[in-house]
């Protein structure tokens, strides 16, 4: 009897609390069969869900940061041409065909990478002609250089900009987006037109101008379309103060069940000027480096309460940020905690890591938070996501359906993608890594170690220039792209019997065109010469219609199979590991010709 | 001199009444209130200099160079030293003339982003600001204007809930040397006096039932 003694003092404790029960989860994954086409399911609106695609000036000058060393700590610092050229196409294409029954496209941000006006320019063309109603919380890379910081060194912001508009800072971007909304009939945003006094069809920047700095608007009851609410603040003097957030309605119409709304937050509002490397001599106020935390101010998150708060208990909201909420700076995500766990937030959608994955927040509630981080379009495994509720009130069952997709699984179960001879050879010119064979400069480290850590932060900070092996890099990726055209050329002639496109000057048909590239190869042109060059052939390409050389018809879809698979390759071996295999390759090739002068070669023994 | 005496014979029976009434952990805290007034640590850097620290008033020598936390290894009153970005006490450390910063694995959002505030150079420890960073999920937003500090002085009466370490190591003696190894080594006579008072059930750096 005296061996069982021990017993009730283990009871003791395992119910005491030495050993805690696992908590309960909200959002669990669900397997059992569910038809949302089925009778009683109400559903939600449907978003297509897009994060960081990064759109990239092709014309820019060598920058410090695109130096291979950089690249060797930050694989996105320099993308393979193929990939910054098509990453557009690609958006264009997800918007348009694959996801066509998709009601609205939510965008978590890092829409251009570079921070530029032109960037943006080609960005809002694509969404343009998404012909989707659309709708973006804003991303580090949209106004900050390089998606680091705000930089104070403008000259080298203007070499980023090179060809391709103006700087972006954040104050701007927010008057331009604004301007794109207003565009936007189908999303709603004409009442907005209204109350802003903004009713004629101006041109988007001559429309920035007159919007005000501070605005806020709720869309009258009744009011059709997406867009509930919208507020913003420009900070003028201190653009990264400034914030833009919105409220979009996902309520299904005609459907009598409780509203659903996405709150499109703002993650990229700081106190002070955003920094590449925060100094470490600095005690307060604290710059922060917009890549790696984020941040939200008192005066967005008290908005950001309020309207909460005034949806009353029967509004379920979704939160959409860019940065995953591990990232935000510490009292930021105390007071968003606060809200998700009070409010009952039903779940957060971030972008920023490119990679993609769900995470369980204990917020010290009753349940664990869900929140789900979305991959990159442009980015290694380019996903992206429907998103959609469903709940059936006579069963008391609700769904959060978030299905993914990726590019590649989507196009090899259509027919036309990934023709074997389309494929960049290994070791070509325009290879898809090439740009990664030259040297790296190690000397940027020191630099920027020594300007951010050894210098006090009341001296004048040095101005850091690319070094001569940034600048071989970037010529390198020039030339790639001056190949990447070429090819182009080389397997879709021009069709001369369609309208006559923008050709570059000197040059009235494809052979003239490809003795320029040729001639801007083989000479020493300089980069100048080819970013020129570059941007006349990208006018030709968006105004040329195009035949098949195969087949010899006539017909832009092949064209746009070749731009979506180079893509694809390009993506596939810009990610970590190359042309290694990973665990998800199903499909492997075998080099045949190898494989043959094995088998000989022991034949002869 | 009798009185004393009968003072000594009173608290001969209360402590170990005391101990014995409440649980183990009261004979726990106070063999880890015994570790916790000492501190000793190794650690690589681009350093070179002498320094000492003494009750928050004398900070005198210099320290200069960099000294990254992830090289730093040893015991800190009470806690072993080793990077490890949850480490709540990393931050917590008084003023320092040479700012520790963590370049390995940049993680700003954890480590510096929070060191940064720990401190204002040159201040001594007395005078200095303490991180007032919400650890907790709670609504941490001033209520009206735009003010969003992260600090506050350690003896403002706003901070003493939160602040309670850099409080009880405000009274901390330091003696530091380094060419390009560093050691460091200290005593703690806050931690000192909470092991002393922890035998009559005070505990003033709030530190007990660690178990």
């Amino acid at each position: 009897m005296r061996a069982f003694a021990h017993v009730p003092c283990l009871l003791v404790l395992l119910v005491g609390g030495c050993v805690k029960p696992d908590r309960t989860v909200r959002f669990t994954p669900a397997w059992e069969p569910f038809d949302p086409g089925a009778e009683n399911w109400l559903r939600t609106r449907k978003a297509l869900l897009v994060s960081d695609t990064q759109v990239h000036n092709l014309y820019s000058m060598a920058l410090p940061e695109r130096d291979l060393t950089t690249e060797s700590m930050a694989a996105t610092a320099i993308r393979p041409p193929q990939l910054d050229l098509f990453s557009g196409d690609v958006l264009e294409w997800i918007i348009r065909n694959a996801e066509k029954d998709a009601d609205v496209v939510l965008h978590m941000g890092d829409a251009v990478d570079l921070a530029c006006e032109g960037e943006l320019e080609q960005f809002l063309g694509v969404m343009e002609r998404g012909r989707k109603p659309w709708f973006l919380c804003p991303g580090n890379h949209d106004f900050y250089y390089f998606g680091s910081y705000d930089a104070q060194d403008l000259e080298l912001w203007d070499l980023a900009c090179h060809g391709s508009g103006a700087r972006l800072p954040k104050d701007r971007f927010i008057r331009l987006y604004v301007a794109a909304l207003l565009g936007e009939e189908e999303a709603g945003c004409a009442a907005l037109g209204s109350a802003l006094g903004l009713t004629d069809r101006a041109e988007s920047s001559a429309m920035a101008l007159r919007m005000p700095a501070s605005f806020e608007w709720a869309a009258p009851p009744g009011t059709a379309g997406f867009l509930k609410g919208i507020a913003w603040e420009i900070d003028e003097a201190h653009p990264w103060r400034s914030y833009i957030i919105q409220s979009v309605d996902m309520t299904l119409p005609g459907t009598d069940g409780a509203s659903v709304r996405v709150l499109l937050l703002d993650s990229c509002q700081y106190a002070e000027r955003p920094e590449l490397i925060p100094n470490a001599w600095r005690s307060y106020p604290v710059h922060l480096n917009c890549g790696l935390t984020a941040e939200m101010l008192p005066n967005q998150l008290r908005k950001v309460r309020s309207w909460l708060e005034a949806g009353g208990p029967s509004c379920n909201y979704t939160l959409m940020f860019h940065h995953p909420f591990r990232d935000l700076a510490p009292r930021a995500r105390s007071s968003l905690g606060w809200l998700w766990r009070e409010i009952g937030v039903g779940l957060v959608v971030t972008g920023h890591t490119h990679a993609g994955f769900y995470e369980h927040h204990d917020l010290g509630g009753e349940f664990d938070e869900l929140e789900l981080n979305l991959g990159s379009t442009t980015d290694w495994p380019m996903e992206w996501r429907t998103l959609a509720g469903y709940a059936n009130v006579a069963e008391k069952r609700m769904y959060i359906r978030a299905e993914r997709s990726t590019l590649v699984e989507t196009l090899r179960n259509e027919e036309g993608y990934f023709e074997r001879e389309w494929e960049i050879p290994i070791g070509a010119p325009d290879d898809y890594r090439e740009y990664k064979q030259g040297e790296a400069g190690h000397i940027l480290l020191v630099d920027f170690y020594l300007a951010h850590h050894l210098v006090p932060y009341w001296l004048p900070q040095p101005h850091i220039r690319p070094g001569d092996t940034a600048k071989r890099t970037e010529e390198k990726v020039k030339d790639a792209l001056l190949l990447t055209y070429r090819r182009l050329l080389e397997n879709f002639p021009t069709d001369a019997s369609a309208a006559a496109p923008v050709w570059p000057s000197g040059t009235k048909d494809d052979g003239a065109v490809l003795g320029r590239i040729a001639a801007a190869l083989v000479q020493d042109a300089g980069i100048e010469a080819k970013v020129s060059l570059l941007a006349e052939l990208g006018a030709l390409e968006r105004s040329r219609h195009t035949l098949d050389k195969r087949t010899g018809l006539p017909g832009d879809d092949a064209r746009l199979r070749y731009k979506l698979s180079q893509a694809a390759w390009a993506s596939r071996f810009e990610a970590e590991g190359g042309r290694t295999l990973r665990i998800e390759d199903q499909v492997i090739r075998v080099d045949w010709e190898k494989a043959e002068r094995r088998r000989l070669e022991s034949a002869a023994h | 001199m009798r009185g004393h005496r009968t003072s000594i014979r009173k608290l001969g029976i209360v402590l170990p009444f005391c101990a014995v009434s409440s649980s183990c952990s009261y004979i726990a805290d106070r063999g880890l209130d015994a570790l916790d007034p000492f501190r000793v640590s190794v650690g690589l850097g681009t350093v070179i200099g002498v320094r000492f620290r003494n009750i928050g008033l004398v900070d005198s020598g210099l320290m200069v160079g960099l000294k990254p936390r992830s090289t730093a290894l040893g015991w800190r009153y009470g806690v072993p030293l080793f990077f490890r970005k949850g480490d709540p006490l990393m931050d917590a450390d008084q003023a320092e003339i040479v700012k520790t910063t963590s370049i390995t694995g940049l993680e700003y959002g954890q480590g510096s982003y929070t060191s940064a505030r720990s401190s204002m150079a040159l201040l001594p420890g007395l005078l200095t600001w303490a991180d007032s960073t919400p650890s907790k999920y709670d609504w941490s937003v001033p209520e009206e204007g735009e003010e969003y500090d992260e600090r506050t002085w350690i003896w403002a009466p706003s901070s003493f809930p939160k602040n309670l370490y850099a409080q009880v190591h405000a009274f901390d003696g330091e003696v530091e040397v380094g060419l390009l190894v560093y050691i460091e080594t200290g005593t703690s006579l806050g931690e000192l006096a909470d092991f002393v008072l922890g035998f009559l059930f005070i505990d003033i750096a709030g530190d007990d039932d660690r178990i």
